[in-house]
């Protein structure tokens, strides 16, 4: 039911002005119907604001005095935030656009950094200049109890974390194939988090950090399917990234766990074991030991054997897994995150099955009927766990 | 109190950037000028536009002149002090290197780097050594100078050296540019 609708209702005479405001209190109806429309147009409108900023400064222009260039950076900065604050707190109507500006000015902190090092010819580390840009930032989600600050965060770490993992000679150096264990166990970092968060004040963020590190960690595990992954070997890589960041991971995630009320204890432990055993299988792959071929330089991990369908069957299993917590959770992200990798692992099977004209034959047949027949079934299956969902919440009185 | 937080978080984050500044101002103003011969390699930077990669004379350090001298298996990522001092032809080269600070003489000048591994075009066992000041930003689509480039570089007693500005034949390299287009 829309705000829109309740208004016409009233005009029309059939509802009191007191049932209109219990109607749009029962359901916490928002005056403004198109909100997430106007939230998404707001913040590619944001992006694209931002790079083109981004890249005004990057074309540089000669003739404005660096002073000039520095101080109008800063302004526009700080006038961002402020817009945003006033639009935002003070006059509190226009609190997507406010969150908006807050976000560029956000994003105009990098640009500045990126200025000044431009304008002073600084040759530095690039993943310094993320840092600092990620520790300038910290504390805004918090203080602007800001949801897209909190996305912004936790991308900035990311973009960190990828350029120090392939900075030769820094702390995390991993300029390997086995960095995409580390971006995996990233992944589970913001899980851990996102379920850690989920008991306390900023509560709102608890989501969006849980999406995001499922997102992160599902998308590193995908290469598990592939029979040809290039395998290259650095011995100037840090190991000790991988012991620590998995404990990293893990004490949030253990910690974090309880707080799934929703879920029962066996299926907590269920789904926490899920994660770990994924985490171990994948560390266990990136690290040689199901690693046949050792011969000449081009190798790779799962050797171009048979093997790579334990990947295959271990990301369907744990997705079938996260299927079912996302229905007893009433979650439709974890649902359609599930079925979208089940898809694609399918595929990722499909393409490694490819071989001689009889085994491709007899493959195209086989898989072909599955593909079509666990389609079917899978939609279907979805679209019910989809309108179970929306049914007990309505009835539990969520709007 | 929000409003008072996020004002200092503002604050700092201004404070930052114009720390940056001062610090390169500072270097600029007090640090040790000295002209440098360069050439060019030209590539592209997402977000500051296009810069010229400079390749000075004093990259390529001889193994001998370090103290003790060094050969092919000198740890890349090693800090590297050379002493730097006026040839003949008026740029500075260097005269004395090593991997801890030395005592220089009166006309030298210290200069702090990086070792990045031996140098595969320069004379053999040289050590290529990176200062940070490899990249010079330039107006977009003016990266391609012809004619000859040197830098004037500024270094303050940190021995970290910033590029004041760059010269194509003896010109600022804006004012060189214009001209050429």
């Amino acid at each position: 039911m829309k705000y829109s609708d309740v208004q016409k209702l009233r005009e029309a005479g059939l509802i009191t002005d007191e049932q209109q405001q219990n109607i749009i209190g029962h359901f916490q109806l928002k005056e403004d119907g198109g909100g997430k429309f106007l939230a998404i147009v707001s913040i590619i409108g944001a992006a694209l604001i931002a790079a083109g900023i981004m890249l005004l400064v990057a074309a540089h222009w000669n003739e404005i005095p660096r002073g000039v260039k520095i101080a109008a950076g800063l302004l526009l900065m700080l006038g961002l935030h402020a817009g945003g604050w006033w639009l935002r707190e003070a006059r509190g109507k226009y609190r997507k656009t406010g969150e908006a500006l807050h976000w560029i000015g956000s994003c105009l902190f990098l640009a500045n950094i990126a200025l000044i090092g431009q304008i002073y010819n600084i040759v530095s580390r690039p993943p310094n200049a993320f840092l600092l840009w990620w520790v300038g930032i910290a504390a805004l989600p918090w203080l602007l109890r800001s949801k897209a600050q909190h996305v912004l965060l936790l991308l900035a770490f990311g973009i960190w974390f990828g350029l120090e993992v392939n900075e030769r000679g820094g702390p995390i150096y991993c300029e390997s194939d086995r960095q995409v264990l580390l971006y995996a166990l990233l992944g589970l970092v913001y899980l851990g988090a996102g379920y850690c968060l989920r008991r306390g004040r900023f509560s709102e963020f608890a989501g969006v950090t849980e999406k995001l590190g499922l997102l992160g960690f599902l998308i590193f595990v995908f290469p598990l399917t592939w029979e040809d992954f290039y395998r290259w070997n650095n011995p100037e890589i840090r190991q000790w990234s991988f012991p620590v960041l998995g404990l990293i991971a893990f004490l949030p995630l253990a910690a974090g766990i309880r707080n799934l009320h929703v879920l029962t204890r066996p299926w907590r432990w269920i789904w926490f074991g899920a994660v770990l055993g994924m985490s171990l299988f994948l560390a266990t792959v990136w690290f040689g030991c199901w690693h046949l071929y050792t011969g000449g330089p081009h190798r790779y991990f799962w050797a171009r054997s048979w093997n790579c369908m334990a990947g295959a069957l271990a990301l369907f299993v744990f997705c079938l897994l996260q299927i079912q917590i996302g229905i007893q959770e009433r979650s439709a992200f974890l649902i359609n995150l599930g079925v979208v990798f089940i898809a694609l692992d399918i595929f990722a099977t499909y393409c490694d099955l490819f071989g001689s004209m009889a085994l491709t034959g007899v493959m195209f047949l086989a898989s072909g009927v599955f593909l079509i027949v666990f389609g079917v079934y899978l939609e279907k299956k979805r679209r019910k766990l989809m309108k179970q969902i929306k049914t007990e919440s309505m009835k539990g009185g969520q709007p | 109190m929000r409003l008072k937080l996020l004002v200092l978080v503002l604050a700092l984050q201004g404070a930052c950037l114009l720390g940056m500044v001062a610090m390169q101002e500072h270097a600029l103003a007090t640090g040790k000028v000295l002209l440098l011969e360069t050439a060019i390699i030209d590539p592209r930077d997402l977000l500051r536009g296009d810069y010229l990669i400079l390749n000075y004379k004093i990259s390529d350090v001889p193994g001998e002149l370090f103290s003790p001298p060094v050969g092919n298996d000198f740890p890349v990522g090693t800090t590297v002090y050379v002493a730097l001092a006026p040839a003949t032809n008026r740029f500075y080269a260097v005269v004395k290197a090593g991997t801890n600070e030395f005592a220089l003489a009166s006309n030298e000048v210290l200069l702090k780097g990086k070792g990045t591994g031996t140098s595969w075009n320069a004379p053999t066992n040289s050590i290529h050594v990176e200062y940070g000041l490899e990249r010079f930003y330039v107006a977009e689509g003016t990266g391609n100078p012809t004619g000859k480039l040197t830098a004037q570089v500024a270094v303050p007693a940190s021995g970290r050296g910033h590029i004041k500005e760059v010269f194509v034949d003896g010109k600022p390299y804006a004012e060189a540019m214009k001209k050429g287009r």
